[in-house]
């Protein structure tokens, strides 16, 4: 009977603990969720190396965000697609990222007529640090936020650029 | 010597038999081009041709390693049930609980082979995300997975008629094996393999939620 007394004992403290501690977790899940509403703290890399971070963007545009990669299929056709409609985005600051060397990064920016474009940026993120700071480690990804860096939509995977310009032309926070 | 051939009788049918399901699963059900179409839209198209080769590759060594994930499947309740019916005073063998356990496992095959009746002959048009998303007469079938949080979706997925099945599949063998009341049994389930399965879930949903 004793023996039974501790088993259950033993089921109901691992019981208790695993409830406080998932208990703890969802609540700071939420505090981080909330953080994500707003353009997170990052660092990335210039073509000169020089440090990059969210408060030099802080400025009138809408901002949009691309995680890329340039091996990627989709990637490409999301390039050929924002290059193409680039005249429709109003007031919009494009930010690139991607992880590979800057040499590809330039490459593969300059054959979509991205390169030395104003108001386009391309940044590496040579530390791989990108699903840390935005919790999305898929090429492409697109986020985009508004002038005072609040989260307007994030997509994840190929994201057709008519859905883009709607999302950034209907931002009444410039 | 008789049980223990019993024992093994039953759990080499079992793995043959997931080994078949295993082995019509991933040649008919998730084709080379389902898995480009899905990987497509996540990763360049050098890594997919990497991912494909690796999984050609490495594929034979699931086949191996799944008997091991049986057995462990199966000793975990058997050692459960049998701490329980020792602090409830039943003198029984080992054995004959691990052989009644591996009895009641054969339920967890219907799952699996409901999906492949599914997919083969009722919905044919599926992607990988339908076919790995699907959990017949489950909690996890009840919502769209889009809208559920990560973290609930393994609970949500446990929580289904198969489960419930095999508790009273493995109250109903344990009873016939061990000559014990069905009732008796069916206590000694929910109490000993039922608090563990719960704490189990609550552990999974915490490691879940500690990495997503």
């Amino acid at each position: 009977m004793k023996r039974k007394h501790l088993f259950f004992g033993f089921i109901g403290i691992l019981f208790l603990s695993l409830l406080v501690l998932i208990g703890k977790r969802i609540n700071q899940k939420s505090m981080e969720e909330a953080h994500f509403e707003t353009i997170p703290h990052f660092l990335f890399y210039d073509e000169d190396g020089k440090e990059v971070n969210q408060l030099d963007f802080e400025n009138d545009y809408t901002k949009v965000l691309v995680y890329f990669n340039s091996t990627c299929s989709l990637c490409e056709e999301e390039f050929h697609a924002i290059s193409k409609s680039i005249a429709k985005f109003k007031d919009t600051q494009f930010i690139f990222i991607s992880t590979e060397k800057f040499e590809d990064i330039i490459d593969f920016a300059s054959i979509h007529q991205l390169h030395d474009r104003k108001n386009v940026v391309f940044l590496q993120d040579r530390d791989f640090k990108f699903s840390t700071y935005f919790k999305y480690d898929v090429v492409p990804s697109t986020f985009v936020y508004n002038a005072d860096g609040q989260i307007l939509k994030a997509y994840k995977g190929f994201t057709p650029v008519k859905e883009i310009i709607l999302t950034v032309n209907g931002d009444d926070r410039r | 010597m008789g049980n223990n051939y019993s024992f093994r009788r039953y759990f080499i049918s079992l793995c043959i038999l997931t080994f078949v399901i295993a082995l019509i699963t991933d040649i008919i059900f998730i084709t080379e081009e389902m898995l480009n179409i899905h990987l497509s839209s996540k990763f360049s198209n050098t890594r997919i041709e990497k991912i494909i080769d690796f999984r050609g590759k490495w594929l034979w060594l699931t086949y191996f390693i799944a008997p091991i994930g049986l057995f462990v499947k199966i000793i975990i309740p058997a050692s459960l049930i049998y701490m329980g019916l020792y602090l409830s005073n039943f003198k029984v063998s080992f054995n004959d609980v691990l052989r009644a356990c591996t009895i009641a496992e054969f339920i967890f095959l219907l799952p699996i082979i409901s999906k492949i009746l599914w997919f083969g002959f009722v919905s044919p048009d599926y992607t990988l995300d339908d076919f790995r998303g699907f959990y017949p007469l489950s909690l996890f079938a009840m919502f769209e997975p889009d809208l559920l949080d990560k973290w609930l979706h393994y609970p949500f997925k446990t929580i289904n008629v198969f489960e419930i099945a095999y508790w009273f599949a493995l109250a109903g063998s344990l009873s016939l094996v061990l000559s014990i009341a069905f009732q008796e049994m069916f206590r000694i389930v929910v109490l000993y393999y039922g608090s563990y399965l719960v704490c189990w879930m609550l552990f999974v949903v915490f490691i879940s939620l500690s990495i997503n």
